[in-house]
């Protein structure tokens, strides 16, 4: 069994903090990107099944400690898509940002049904089809978009680190031949 | 059989983990309680840095909006710009303390109205999924707020407390799935009993198909959950759905307190009244 990496647990609980504290300023239409499970996917996505599922398990129970739900749903959900990631990462080979976009919200959207599953069959009595809809495809569709565009943004090649790379001057880019 | 279980230990931790979480789970339903010690040892651990976050977020908010109001004002005069910068940061803190002002007093009016004694809050951090609306606010057990007690806006009522912390506590919002209240319509005096589908939204259930339901009623606690006091305003009807399948209509309510964007409310110390022997 893989261990957690410390550096990758201290960014799973920076973003659960953003997320309780000013994850509304980035809600559009009231749904908001979960930071947690784009990092989850980040993080799970190179470091295979073993450690994806570690590392959603960890930001699940985070996200369950703060959200005031029952404990174990988001644990169980992130640790799904985490192994999944894990799984996923190791069999493509070019993660670019259209593998991502699907990645991500394929992964969401299969949390997004087993939590809406266990929230129809524990707590509440509605339709799990309604609650899918209503709830789980909005928020993979915000995932996808929010989770690829950072994805891109931190990304080595893209422009915005190319850019600071040169302003910096640490990295060379493009070096002449 | 070894080789198997050795070849998929992932998938196999995966279905126990979740195999666990459901037998947790259900254990949590069957015997409700307060926070555990492992929700009150992350909360306590992340509460300051919700608290710094939210606070540094809003002050760049300010800064922000304020640099974008005033950039086309600002005179090329060094001293006047300054002059301009001095008062704009003083402004915006007599701004923010003035609206603050005037939401306190919103509440200190609504505390005076129902009549009970209540507790102004902040919300300093709200749910960290999309699944379960709930806010956290920087009231807890150290100022006498305790599990169950309502918490309202001037508009209308926004839930009750569900996890109180020493020096916080989390509020479960009506819009929650797994929040449930007793309500009646204010106007036809029709009962039901409103909860939460975790999109923002609620749902009257138990509404027969033969009651007098419009769009546009209004819904009020009824009290009879003990929970809440009785006559606080609740939400408008938006839709209503006599053909659905079943004995019941299917009335979709629109909270009266917008639940996105509290930042203030206040926490109730509400005792039902003793019921008559």
């Amino acid at each position: 069994m893989k261990n957690i990496r410390i550096p990758a647990a201290l960014i799973l609980a920076a973003a659960a903090i953003v997320q309780a504290s000013a994850g509304d300023a980035l809600s559009f239409y009231g749904v908001k990107p979960s930071l947690i499970f784009i990092t989850i996917y980040a993080l799970s996505i190179r470091a295979g099944e073993g450690r994806g599922l570690l590392y959603g398990a960890l930001g699940g129970i985070i996200e369950d400690c703060l959200s005031g739900g029952l404990l174990g749903l988001m644990l169980s959900g992130n640790a799904v898509a985490g192994y999944l990631a894990g799984r996923m990462g190791k069999r493509v080979y070019n993660v670019g940002e259209v593998a991502n976009f699907i990645g991500i919200f394929l992964l969401s959207l299969t949390q997004g049904v087993y939590v809406s599953a266990a929230i129809v069959t524990l707590i509440s009595s509605g339709d799990l089809l309604v609650a899918v809809v209503r709830n789980a495809l909005p928020q993979a569709f915000m995932n996808a978009a929010a989770g690829t565009f950072l994805l891109w943004l931190i990304d080595r090649d893209a422009p915005v680190m190319r850019f600071l790379a040169r302003l910096t001057g640490r990295v060379q880019v493009h070096p002449q031949v | 059989m070894f080789q198997y279980i050795s070849k998929n230990k992932s998938l196999i931790i995966v279905l126990v983990v979740v195999l666990a979480s459901f037998v947790w789970m259900t254990s949590q339903i069957r015997e409700p309680g307060g926070p555990t010690l492992l929700e009150r040892g992350v909360a306590g651990l992340a509460y300051p840095f919700v608290v710094s976050v939210d606070f540094a977020a809003g002050t760049a908010r300010g800064v922000w909006e304020g640099y974008i109001y005033l950039v086309g004002l600002v005179p090329e005069n060094d001293r006047l710009s300054e002059e301009n910068g001095r008062l704009f940061r003083e402004n915006t803190g007599l701004r923010e303390k003035l609206e603050r002002r005037s939401r306190v007093e919103e509440l200190w009016t609504l505390k005076e109205d129902t009549g009970y004694p209540a507790m102004p809050a902040r919300v300093v951090g709200r749910d960290s999924t999309s699944w379960f609306k709930s806010v956290w606010v920087d009231a807890g057990t150290d100022d006498g707020v305790a599990k169950n007690m309502p918490a309202v806006v001037a508009y209308g009522l926004v839930g009750r407390v569900i996890k109180p912390y020493s020096g916080s506590a989390r509020v479960m919002l009506i819009t929650n799935p797994g929040s449930s209240v007793s309500c009646m319509l204010e106007r036809s005096r029709e009962n039901g009993i409103l909860t939460g589908d975790g999109s923002g939204t609620c749902t009257l259930s138990y509404v027969d198909k033969k009651s007098d339901v419009a769009e546009g009623d209004l819904v009020i606690t009824s009290g009879l959950d003990m929970v809440y006091p009785k006559a606080m305003p609740v939400g408008v009807v938006t839709t209503v759905d006599r053909d659905a399948p079943g004995y019941f209509q299917v009335v979709r309510v629109k909270p009266t307190a917008d639940l996105d964007h509290i930042e203030d409310l206040l926490i109730m110390k509400y005792s039902p009244p003793a019921k008559e022997q």
